[in-house]
């Protein structure tokens, strides 16, 4: 019942927090009082717009030589995400990733660096990038497993507040007065889907049983309902929009 | 337009829950492997499929058939989270007239992903607008842990009910979803609807 108190609190605590550097106090404590030290909550991959959503507290020179060195796309918790849908131990990573020397070297020295046995939990939302939240014990410090459960648990509510915090400010549709996602109908979607594929109007008409005309007025609408002048435009806005997802386009 | 289909008017609906309960056997048993009962090796079909139960029902537009659909039990009779998952609730569960337990959200398997979503989505707006329209002012429900992340980034408001649990190898949690007029708002305007999703029965054609 503590627990869940614990958890009910941290969630208020969240949902009420004005900044990002506020968040990252509540995770911070949340992080100590579940016997880990550290925390590191954020995406996988730089978007183009360069807002990577990232806060953590691990010690000062392990981020600058994580950074320097290049070893976020190698991180071997960021590659066990993929494999994973609910969080996983440091030291169950084995279970879920053939671990590459490269990795190997990144676990040595974040020991040294006083990262000891961490718990991640993956964060998978439909059409955006992969993300996570850690939580790091110090080295040669035990993690205790009725722990788990509830850093699952603040994990996916802390991501979601960042995720508001940093990523949800209003965003105006061009030519909308209505702030949010414009609508677009499935028949819509599915031409984009066959254009983000390469295909034409003419292969894609086909496809649908619909004539090439029909295909080129839907993706015009859709245009418009975005307010963006380009194909390209439309399915990267339709992709942040989790209108579309990846596996639609690459997976099929 | 999403159809309210009850004991009154489920009639009209015959074909659309037949096949509601084929695509069930296909989501839920085939592709997520619950373990849930199948009658003659088609349907799913569970004790709680009685004619207390609520569907909301999504149907092509084109061929009428099911193309998605949810359940809500009400949580005065015995519900799923009151006797197959009360062990997941630190307290009592939740029981009210006003409470209704949401289950079974399936969209046909085989729609494409991002035509999933969306109706995914769709139904989500559907459930708020029931919820308000029939005096809901809480769901309750049973979620596996992965799924949390996207209700979440969905616009709901998520109460844990008890820590989630290692529930035959799926880490599960009991949770409750309040419902006010601002939940609506904020789901349509995360997803772009400007209208409601509903088709509601006037009490005059319900029977």
């Amino acid at each position: 019942m503590g627990q869940l108190r614990d958890v009910q609190l941290f969630i208020r605590k969240a949902n009420e927090a004005q900044d990002l550097p506020d968040l990252s106090h509540l995770l911070d404590d949340m992080s100590r009082s579940l016997g880990f030290r550290y925390y590191a909550l954020g995406h996988h991959v730089r978007v183009l717009s360069g807002d990577l959503l990232q806060i953590a507290n691990y010690p000062h020179s392990w981020t600058e030589r994580f950074a320097t060195l290049g070893y976020l796309s190698d991180d071997p918790a960021v590659t066990a995400c993929q494999k994973a849908i609910v969080g996983f131990l440091w030291s169950d990573m084995h279970r879920l990733i053939t671990l590459s020397e490269r990795q190997k070297t990144i676990l040595t020295e974040s020991r040294h660096a006083g990262l000891g046995e961490g718990f991640t939990v993956p964060i998978h939302l439909p059409g955006e990038c992969e993300g996570s939240c850690n939580f790091v014990a110090t080295a040669g410090k035990s993690v205790s497993t009725a722990a788990l459960p509830v850093a699952q648990y603040v994990g996916c509510f802390a991501f979601e507040a960042a995720r508001r915090l940093a990523l949800n400010a209003p965003r105006r549709i061009a030519g909308s007065q209505t702030p949010g996602i414009p609508h677009l109908s499935s028949r819509q979607l599915d031409c984009i889907v066959l254009a983000a594929r390469g295909k034409s109007d003419t292969d894609a008409g086909q496809l649908l049983g619909i004539s090439n005309q029909t295909v080129h007025q839907h993706i015009e609408t859709a245009k418009r309902r975005y307010g963006v002048a380009t194909r390209t435009q439309l399915v990267v806005h339709a992709l942040f929009d989790s209108q579309l997802i990846f596996e639609d386009i690459l997976r099929h | 337009m999403v159809h309210i289909v009850t004991n009154l008017n489920r009639g009209r609906f015959r074909r659309q829950i037949d096949q509601m309960h084929r695509d069930r056997k296909r989501l839920f048993v085939d592709r997520l492997k619950w373990d849930v009962s199948v009658i003659d090796g088609e349907f799913e079909i569970d004790e709680f499929d009685t004619d207390r139960a609520i569907y909301l029902i999504e149907t092509d537009r084109t061929t009428a058939r099911h193309v998605a659909s949810v359940r809500f039990l009400p949580t005065t009779q015995p519900h799923i989270l009151s006797t197959v998952f009360s062990s997941l609730c630190d307290g009592p569960v939740p029981i009210g007239e006003d409470i209704m337990e949401l289950t079974r959200l399936c969209v046909s398997p085989d729609l494409a992903k991002s035509a999933a979503v969306s109706l995914c989505h769709h139904m989500w707006i559907a459930s708020v607008e029931f919820a308000l329209l029939f005096g809901i002012s809480r769901y309750t429900g049973v979620s596996q842990a992965q799924f949390l992340s996207s209700l979440l980034s969905s616009g709901w408001e998520i109460e844990p009910l008890g820590l989630p649990r290692d529930i035959d190898g799926q880490i599960t949690g009991a949770v409750a979803m309040p419902i006010t007029p601002d939940t609506l708002r904020r789901a349509r305007a995360r997803f772009g609807y400007r209208y409601p999703v509903l088709e509601v029965i006037p009490q005059t054609q319900a029977a």
